[in-house]
């Protein structure tokens, strides 16, 4: 201490420093403490930006892993005002431009549209800050039409409009993550400065479908169509012991990878119609379950029945057919008189049984219900005609899934378009295994024997029925337009899948279901059967 | 203790120092980090995109129509039935 006292000027020089050093400390504690946090928040605000990571929606497989609809990433080239001219050439150099000239671009303007990674990175070298890239998704649908009416399709915003996209968009979208990151010199974000809102990656959907025998399944109806005339047509093939669907084709259909396609409905699920003779096997089993007749009980049919001046008569005089035989035959005098034998109340109630009128539990956008005629003072003609399919409705995912029960032993069970799905699947015994054993013994001599006979195998024993329906138009009974109606179950005596087919629109030439669904059915069943590995007989 | 709070000052002063370039390090770390980060996702959308790309291919060359419309017009096959098997 001594010697600073002695050099008094070494003194000052040292009181100097370390007065200039504690006031630097003073200073820094000064602004880390005190305006530290205004000073960070202002230098963030200025460096800093808000920005919404959307998540590229998710795709959908066929149960095979095949793409049905996937999202496919690329980069929107935007001119902000004040690009030049030699800065567009440069970008024409790169990429074909499509015969776009330069002009002054006043505004944010699109020069070229889905932008290749490759390209996106050319672009990004040639570090012109006049240029915009933003990030989108295409959709894209492999199959296209084949299964367009199911899978539907997504708009330009992501968002599912149609089909299984608009039923699980929630799913396939997740949910944007928005963020608070800051950004260097070049806009380019270099740290994640806070979460504003967690996002949620979107995830992918497998469904039950296989897209080979949706192709065969599609490819025969549309044939089927054209050759018959039909202006429109369904077909749906279910697994009976997995309780899936395999194939739900639906005609006419859309291109959905076309932005000016025009939406055609998904007809197995909204095309609800008066089924015709294919209800027959239902009231049938209605009446053995309430013990009111037998498989092989023999009925005595009259050629015709006068109910109040409405004739009902069939093709032929039968005299007497046991009660499998009016199913092979498709009599209307015999479905008749099982109506009468069940009466209105069993009969609609039987029909609810299996599912008619009822919701399907399936995760689409709309579904019909289908509907019976449940008036109070029903007519006998009406009574008459609900056994053989006229004044009630269905879908024919109804009418597939209330067939179904015949080959799960009496029981109804809800079919998954969706694999894991987490629903429960619903099953309930709603007639006895024998009536169902009865009923598909009937329904095999409707194919061995019967008005089915054209969809009969050389290599598999499947069991049928026939529907034809005249269309009602304007409250009348249209005969120049036509719905044939097949539905089968084999191959016997696995009875795995279920297959439903109809063809709508046909004229007065060749119309029945025996005539024109049978045959479309024999064509895909034996696909599906051999593609599927089951054992010729 | 006169004598030694000139050392300690000066002790946690060379702390905050070091400390600071710790600081700083780590803060680098995290750009990288977070750069590294993007340019991976970036990446592994553009492998999202080949193997989409892939897979259509796959199932387009694998697809029944494909395989049929070349059976029948290329090598002029017909169908047959399998044949029965006892």
């Amino acid at each position: 201490m001594n010697i600073y006292y002695k050099n008094w000027r070494l003194f000052l020089i040292f009181l100097f420093l370390f007065l200039s050093i504690l006031s630097i400390l003073v200073r820094i504690i000064y602004v880390q403490v005190e305006q530290g946090n205004f000073l960070l928040q202002k230098g963030n605000n200025q460096n800093s930006s808000e920005r919404i990571i959307e998540f590229k929606r998710g795709s959908i497989f066929d149960k095979n892993g095949i793409p049905l609809a996937i999202s496919i990433t690329g980069f929107d080239l935007f001119a902000l005002s004040g690009l030049k001219q030699d800065d567009f050439l440069r970008i024409q150099n790169i990429i074909n431009l499509e015969g776009l000239k330069y002009e002054n671009f006043d505004k944010k303007s699109l020069i070229k549209k889905s932008l290749s990674f490759d390209e996106m990175r050319k672009i990004r070298s040639l570090k012109i800050d006049r240029l915009e890239l933003e990030k989108n998704y295409k959709r894209h649908y492999p199959l296209g039409e084949q299964v367009a009416p199911l899978v539907g399709f997504s708009g330009k915003d992501g968002y599912g409009l149609e089909g299984l996209e608009k039923s699980y968009n929630a799913i396939l979208t997740g949910k944007p993550l928005r963020e608070k990151v800051l950004k260097d010199g070049a806009r380019s974000a270099i740290e994640r400065l806070e979460i504003l809102e967690f996002g949620e990656k979107s995830k992918d959907i497998y469904l039950t479908i296989d897209s080979n025998i949706q192709y065969i399944a599609y490819k025969y109806l549309v044939e089927a169509i054209k050759n018959n005339d039909g202006t429109a047509g369904t077909v749906i093939i279910l697994d009976n012991s997995a309780k899936e669907v395999l194939a739900l084709a639906s005609y006419p259909s859309y291109n959905p990878n076309n932005p000016m396609r025009s939406i055609k409905k998904n007809r197995a699920f909204l095309e609800s119609y008066e089924p015709g003779s294919i209800v027959k096997p239902l009231a049938l089993a209605g009446a053995i379950e309430n013990n009111l007749i037998d498989i092989d009980t023999e009925m005595e049919l009259p050629i015709k029945i006068d109910i109040g001046g409405n004739i009902i008569n069939d093709r032929k005089k039968y005299g007497k057919l046991k009660a499998f035989e009016v199913i092979k035959e498709s009599s209307q005098v015999g479905a008749t008189q099982i109506s009468f034998l069940l009466g209105a109340d069993r009969l609609i109630e039987n029909y609810k049984k299996f599912g008619f009128s009822k919701p399907v539990n399936i995760n689409f956008p709309s579904t019909s219900f289908g509907e019976i005629n449940t008036r109070e003072e029903i007519s006998d003609i009406e009574i008459a005609t609900l056994g053989y399919g006229y004044g009630l409705t269905a879908t024919p995912f109804q009418i597939s899934q209330a067939y179904a029960i015949f080959a799960n032993h009496g029981f109804y069970n809800d079919f998954r378009i969706i694999k894991d799905d987490e629903y429960p699947i619903f099953s309930e015994q709603v007639i006895r295994e024998s009536t169902a054993k009865n009923i598909l013994f009937a329904m095999t001599e409707v194919v061995e024997n019967g008005t089915g006979i054209l969809a009969k195998s050389k290599n598999y024993d499947v069991s049928g029925k026939t529907g034809t329906t005249e269309k009602l138009r304007d409250g009348n009974y249209k005969s120049s337009s036509y719905t044939a109606s097949f539905i089968g179950i084999g191959p016997n005596p696995s009875n795995n899948l279920t297959i439903f087919v109809n063809i709508d629109g046909l004229g007065s030439q060749k119309y029945s279901g025996g005539s024109v669904a049978a045959p479309l059915f024999k064509n895909i069943s034996n696909d599906v059967f051999a593609y599927m590995g089951y054992f010729n007989k | 203790m006169k004598n030694y709070f000139l050392p300690i000052i000066f002790f946690q002063l060379v702390i905050i120092t070091y400390l600071s370039f710790i600081l700083v390090d780590v803060r680098w770390e995290i750009r990288s980090s977070f750069k590294m980060q993007e340019a991976l996702v970036a990446q592994n959308q553009e492998l999202e995109n080949l193997y989409y790309q892939l897979l259509t291919e796959e199932f387009f060359l694998n697809s029944p129509a494909r395989i049929e419309k070349k059976a029948k017009e290329d090598l002029g096959m017909i169908k047959v039935r399998p044949k029965k098997v006892k």
